[in-house]
């Protein structure tokens, strides 16, 4: 199910700090989840929560375990429809 | 601080990733009975087995009712399904005493997910889960799955501290200077100093206290260790019972119960076991102690004195320690014991209001390693061990 609602990437990375406890300046694309202490149990249930609340997006168990690095979240968001490209509002 | 959401949001949330309805989740959640020792065995063996070096089913039915009103003294939680047993959590009920009156409290332990379900949130669910269905929720330790529960699920958060006494320097050397046979000349003379360290720090005054080991507890009365915290303190009630089970009938676990005596009257117990090191040494961990009241810095003195002479004469590289209380910590340090700034167990609760240990501002806690759930082998055990069951690399650090 695709998102109604839109975010940009930087939303995005405000999003990912909240949920994990890490500030937004540690967060870039190739950082990987191993680099994050936050990316753990309680990190999952705060993202779940926030996609839910925020974008209207199901995030399963899966799809949290497949998400590597920063990366990967954007490459999800984008492809149900919910990151808006900066440069092309 | 994340936004965490309620039990009510969370249990919506992790029942949809399971496929499940928030109802279904909340009755698929439930103490374990006989039938389900079978599901939770091979879910501990298929996501734990490397880490198991005991034998498991004697293990949980040592430490967990499921469905027996004979057996262990807590619950084992699952949550199953017809698709099986998802995931558990473990808890111990614990009589407290003391500031808080006599009251009970739940130690949470044993949590696991099956691997494919990791990322569903259950482990947090779960634990939120049993906030709501006791009055007072209890962790000792942590490791790297479950630190953020523990910092972020739980209300009151301490750290116990660590105190080591150390006997021989040569494995430290070893490590420090890399290269052996410096460490080995420079040995002789460090072990000199740690030996006038001890000599200096030795305990002074009423030498009639008698400490011995016992091997089992029936002949010390029923009375025996169940001394009552001050009222300025808060801590479990230990009993015969209590010690009986956790430190003497463990199957996963042998431990040494020391006693000490004035006369003919138990005035203290300690509870250690020799643990071996990845160098090849071994130390004596203290595990646990409680004294008569009107005993305690003498009681406690003798039966420390007493382990540093047992660890002297076992060729320990060092004895430790891990505690919350303050009057044992001052009896530590006059001894010697230093404080390791570096290793802190977390030791965290959650009460409802209506608990007694909610109205209690700053507790002064009397909270031992024992209290927690994590048993290493004993040097002994280590040695019956095959090899490939637990590798150097299993092995905790040096003291």
């Amino acid at each position: 199910m695709n998102s109604q609602v839109t975010v940009t990437e930087s939303e995005v990375l405000e999003m990912l700090a909240s949920a994990f406890e890490e500030p937004v300046s540690e967060l870039r694309r190739e950082v990987t989840k191993d680099d994050v202490p936050g990316w753990d149990s309680m990190g999952a249930l705060a993202l779940m929560a926030a996609f839910d609340e925020k974008l209207g997006l199901e995030l399963t168990a899966a799809e949290f375990r497949e998400m590597q690095k920063v990366g990967d979240v954007l490459d999800f968001l984008q492809q149900r429809g919910a990151l808006v490209n900066a440069a092309h509002p | 601080m994340r936004r965490i959401p309620d039990f009510t949001r969370t249990t919506a949330l992790v029942a949809r990733g399971l496929g499940l309805t928030p109802a279904q989740l909340v009755s698929a959640f439930r103490p374990a009975g006989s039938a389900d020792l079978e599901g939770v065995l091979a879910l501990r063996q298929q996501e734990q087995g490397k880490q198991i070096w005991w034998d498991d089913a004697a293990f949980l039915q040592w430490r967990y009712h499921f469905g027996s009103s004979t057996q262990g003294r807590g619950e084992f939680w699952v949550v199953a399904t017809p698709d099986g047993v998802l995931a558990g959590v473990g808890t111990e009920e614990a009589e407290l005493g003391g500031a808080a009156g006599e009251c009970r409290a739940q130690f949470l332990m044993d949590i696991l997910v099956r691997s494919d379900l990791r990322g569903s949130a259950l482990g947090p669910w779960m634990n939120m889960a049993l906030h709501e269905h006791y009055e007072c929720v209890m962790v000792f330790g942590s490791n790297s799955n479950s630190n953020s529960m523990v910092t972020q699920q739980f209300a009151q958060q301490h750290r116990l501290h660590t105190y080591s006494l150390r006997l021989r320097c040569k494995d430290v050397l070893e490590r420090r200077l890399g290269n052996g046979t410096l460490a080995s000349l420079c040995a002789p003379f460090g072990d000199l100093a740690l030996l006038g360290w001890r000599l200096a720090h030795r305990a002074r005054g009423p030498g009639e206290l008698l400490v011995s080991t016992v091997t089992g507890l029936d002949e010390l009365g029923p009375d025996f260790a169940r001394w009552t915290p001050p009222e300025d303190e808060v801590g479990r009630v230990r009993s015969r019972e209590f010690l009986d089970w956790r430190a003497l009938s463990n199957p996963r676990s042998r431990f040494t119960v020391s006693v000490a005596w004035r006369g003919d009257r138990p005035v203290g117990y300690l509870v250690s076991q020799f643990v071996p090191a990845k160098s090849g040494s071994q130390w004596l961990q203290l595990l646990d102690w409680n004294t008569a009241p009107d005993e305690h810095e003498s009681a406690l003195a003798a039966l420390l004195t007493d382990a540093v002479q047992q660890a002297a004469a076992a060729n320990c590289s060092a004895l430790r320690t891990s505690v919350l209380h303050i009057r044992s910590e001052r009896v530590l340090r006059k001894l010697g014991f230093v404080l390791r700034p570096d290793d802190a167990a977390p030791f965290v609760y959650s009460c409802k209001p209506s608990h007694p240990l909610h109205a209690l501002k700053s507790p002064q806690w009397h909270i031992t390693h024992l209290d927690g759930d994590v048993d290493q082998p004993s040097a002994i055990q280590m040695r019956s061990l095959r090899t490939t069951q637990l590798t150097a690399g299993n092995l905790p650090e040096e003291a």
